[in-house]
């Protein structure tokens, strides 16, 4: 399988009080092609840093190092001006915030009929070349074909709203932004994607903002984005969401990723202390008599780390080894890597 | 709620404004002349002549009946008569407007155009030259009173390097012979001339094809219309460099760029849209502070358009003028007005829901 996404020794810092801190510190994550990959942590954890980085997104004063590679190419060192060739068809982003994420002075069809037209122009720039990817099959033949300006965008933008399961898509597509609740504005931006087909999507938080209803179509939505080949970088804090979607969850803690395993091992049988603290935290519902347990204290501040592990200060393992040495992953069972002294 | 209604809407606001400002200037030139019976008969009328007028002009009749009276006579067009020039006060208007629109609206397009590209240019490049320059300029502008702008200029090119003229809005000469632009009138069935375009020096001869007289009142204009555009130059620059700065943080600018979308693509379509909405409402003021900036611009280039004929007509005591161009001038501001909140509601769908 080939990789779509390829994240080596990533390290993003932001230039606070005039020295550089790192929100994420040398993280490595392959995403394989139409796969969904959750990654994990609380606030502060560095998990939109890493997207943002991915995306080449990141603030004015911030700076990305190492490699992020989509379909082999790396989008770190590219100037400024190129980055855009790699985003859209190449890869996309669905943000955290639904209300503030659609421009207010556009009708929500120019909107994703820009996907279309953005799509289009990648196919045409030769990027994302037809022989460079894997086409899998029932995709769209137009795909390998290149130009997409024959096909009317409304009509494409109102298919794609129907999609997302908007009810009369076509009154909402001429509708804008502002009249549209906050889980239709997601299902908006859901389906932008839809009509990007990117090679990479990266959803932030997409279903933090909904309620639980509107939340479970949108995962089934990006599971059925998945199915068509998208990779999926899946960011959330609720470890819970990411199982029901992701093959694989990466858990970041203080911009590192600390344990990273197939979903069903990583939620069964979690080896790192952090992991099975937030699994812990989980509340059990009415099966529970089990009181909802909870992590002492707060994710680090990163300008001041702790040394060695990073998370032993909170840890009610950590032993001295923990305070001065630094950890590293180890592969603990098969594609189940912990960076723990305890293993 | 549609575009429609909103536009409507606004303007019916508008129209009762002007009503308001009508009872305003009414109250106010009651208050400035109490008598005004025995100003308009004269120094050495007779009692009963200045009964006549007063008489004649409903001056025994409750307020509200002499604002009715004035309110026919304001929407008929009888402004009163200028005691200075010995015509009507709507026919000097007629002459004078014109001249004053034409320089306030080139200046108008030149300066909200230089203003905001300056803007979206010193927002790219925060700290940059452009940006420097601009604040150099900026506070030198803003801290020299326009009068003083206007004598520099006139100084340097004018009389200095003979580049531009110092005076009148065409060469008399040129004015004198250039014909009057005629067309077919649709309404009155004939071919006649349009006062509003008749007096405007630099349309005019554009419409007639006399390339001469074009050149002379384009070379007569640039002085003054320099003059206003530096006249509190700077204001749109920065509330654009600012509100770019902030919308290009915003989310759906992020978006945008996530959708794969060229640089410029992004400025343009998404930022640049939202990033002139607080500058948009300062339009209206700033055309506002053109019409009356043309005043002191008007007097010092010897352009003879609205803001000379005000600034003759108080050195002259020529209340009918003072009144009928206080009323204009007011008008004109409150249409202005209008003209943003409409574009206002088609550039920002959010602010038709709230009317």
């Amino acid at each position: 399988m080939t990789d779509a996404l390829r994240v080596s020794d990533l390290w993003v810092d932001y230039r606070t009080k005039g020295t550089w801190a790192s929100a994420v510190r040398g993280v490595d994550l392959t995403v394989g092609e139409g796969e969904v990959i959750g990654v994990v942590g609380e606030s502060g954890s560095g998990k939109s840093s890493l997207s943002l980085a991915i995306m080449k997104l990141l603030p004015a004063n911030a700076r990305a190092r190492g490699r992020v590679e989509i379909l082999g190419k790396d989008v770190v060192g590219l100037p400024a001006n190129e980055a855009h060739r790699y985003r859209g068809a190449g890869m996309t982003m669905i943000f955290q915030e639904p209300m503030t994420s659609l421009n207010p002075v556009m009708r929500v069809s120019n909107q994703l009929s820009e996907a279309v037209t953005s799509r289009g122009e990648h196919y045409k720039l030769g990027v994302f070349r037809a022989d460079s990817i894997a086409v899998p099959g029932g995709r769209d033949p137009r795909f390998a074909m290149g130009s997409e300006r024959s096909v009317p965008p409304s009509k494409e933008a109102v298919e794609a709203l129907r999609q997302v399961r908007i009810s009369d898509p076509e009154r909402t597509a001429s509708k804008y932004p502002h009249e549209l609740s906050g889980g239709e504005r997601q299902r908006v931006m859901i389906a932008m994607s839809f009509l990007l087909r990117p090679r990479v999507l990266v959803a932030d938080e997409p279903t933090t903002a909904l309620d639980v209803t509107t939340q479970a179509q949108v995962l089934s939505l990006l599971l059925g984005l998945s199915r068509e080949g998208t990779s999926i970088l899946f960011v959330s804090h609720d470890i819970l969401v990411v199982g029901q979607v992701a093959r694989r969850v990466a858990v970041m803690y203080a911009g590192e990723v600390v344990e990273l395993g197939p979903t069903e091992a990583v939620l069964k049988n979690p080896l790192h202390p952090y992991t099975k603290g937030l699994i812990g935290s989980i509340p059990s519902g009415f099966k529970g008599e089990r009181r909802i347990e909870q992590i002492p204290g707060s994710p680090p501040d990163i300008l001041r780390l702790p040394s060695g592990c990073r998370f032993n200060p909170r840890c009610k393992f950590a032993m001295e080894r923990c305070r001065s040495e630094e950890t590293s992953l180890k592969e603990m069972e098969k594609d189940h890597f912990v960076a723990c002294h305890l293993y | 709620m549609g575009l429609a209604t909103y536009v409507a809407r606004r303007a019916l606001f508008s129209f009762f404004v002007i009503i308001g400002e009508l009872l305003i200037i009414f109250y106010l030139t009651n208050i400035a002349a109490p008598d005004p019976a025995v100003i308009w008969a004269g120094p050495e009328s007779t009692k009963a002549q200045v009964a006549l007028v007063a008489q004649m002009y409903h001056l025994n009749s409750p307020w509200y009946v002499q604002f009715y009276y004035y309110m026919v006579n304001v929407f008929s067009g009888n402004w009163g008569i200028s005691p200075l020039y010995q015509q009507p006060v709507i026919s000097l208007i007629e002459e004078y407007l014109p001249v004053t629109l034409e320089l306030t609206i080139i200046a108008f397009v030149f300066k909200i155009g230089l203003e905001m590209t300056l803007g979206v240019v010193s927002a790219m490049r925060p700290n940059g030259a452009v940006d420097n320059l601009i604040k150099v300029t900026y506070t030198t502008v803003r801290s020299a009173p326009p009068f003083l702008v206007a004598l520099g200029l006139l100084l340097l090119f004018s009389y200095g390097t003979h580049t531009f003229p110092s005076s009148q809005p065409i060469d008399p000469i040129l004015g004198a012979t250039v014909p009057k632009f005629q067309f077919y009138n649709p309404i009155a069935g004939k071919v006649t001339g349009f006062w509003l375009v008749d007096n405007m020096p630099i349309l005019n001869a554009l419409l007639v094809g006399d390339w001469a007289a074009f050149s002379s009142a384009v070379s007569h204009a640039v002085l003054p219309v320099v003059t206003l555009i530096l006249f509190g130059f700077g204001g749109i620059v920065r509330l654009v460099k600012v509100s770019m700065l902030e919308v290009l943080d915003q989310d759906y600018v992020r978006t945008a760029r996530a959708k794969g979308l060229r640089e410029n693509v992004v400025i343009f379509r998404h930022a640049l849209r939202n990033s002139l909405l607080p500058a948009f409402t300062l339009i209206g003021l700033v055309f506002a502070g053109l019409v009356t900036g043309s005043l002191v611009v008007e007097t010092i280039y010897g352009y003879y358009g609205l803001g000379y004929y005000v600034a003759e007509s108080l050195l002259t005591f020529d209340t009918p003028s003072l009144i009928g161009t206080l009323i204009l001038i007011t008008v004109v501001i409150i249409l202005s007005n209008l003209v943003v909140d409409i574009g206002y509601g088609f550039l920002d769908p959010r602010t038709r829901v709230g009317y």
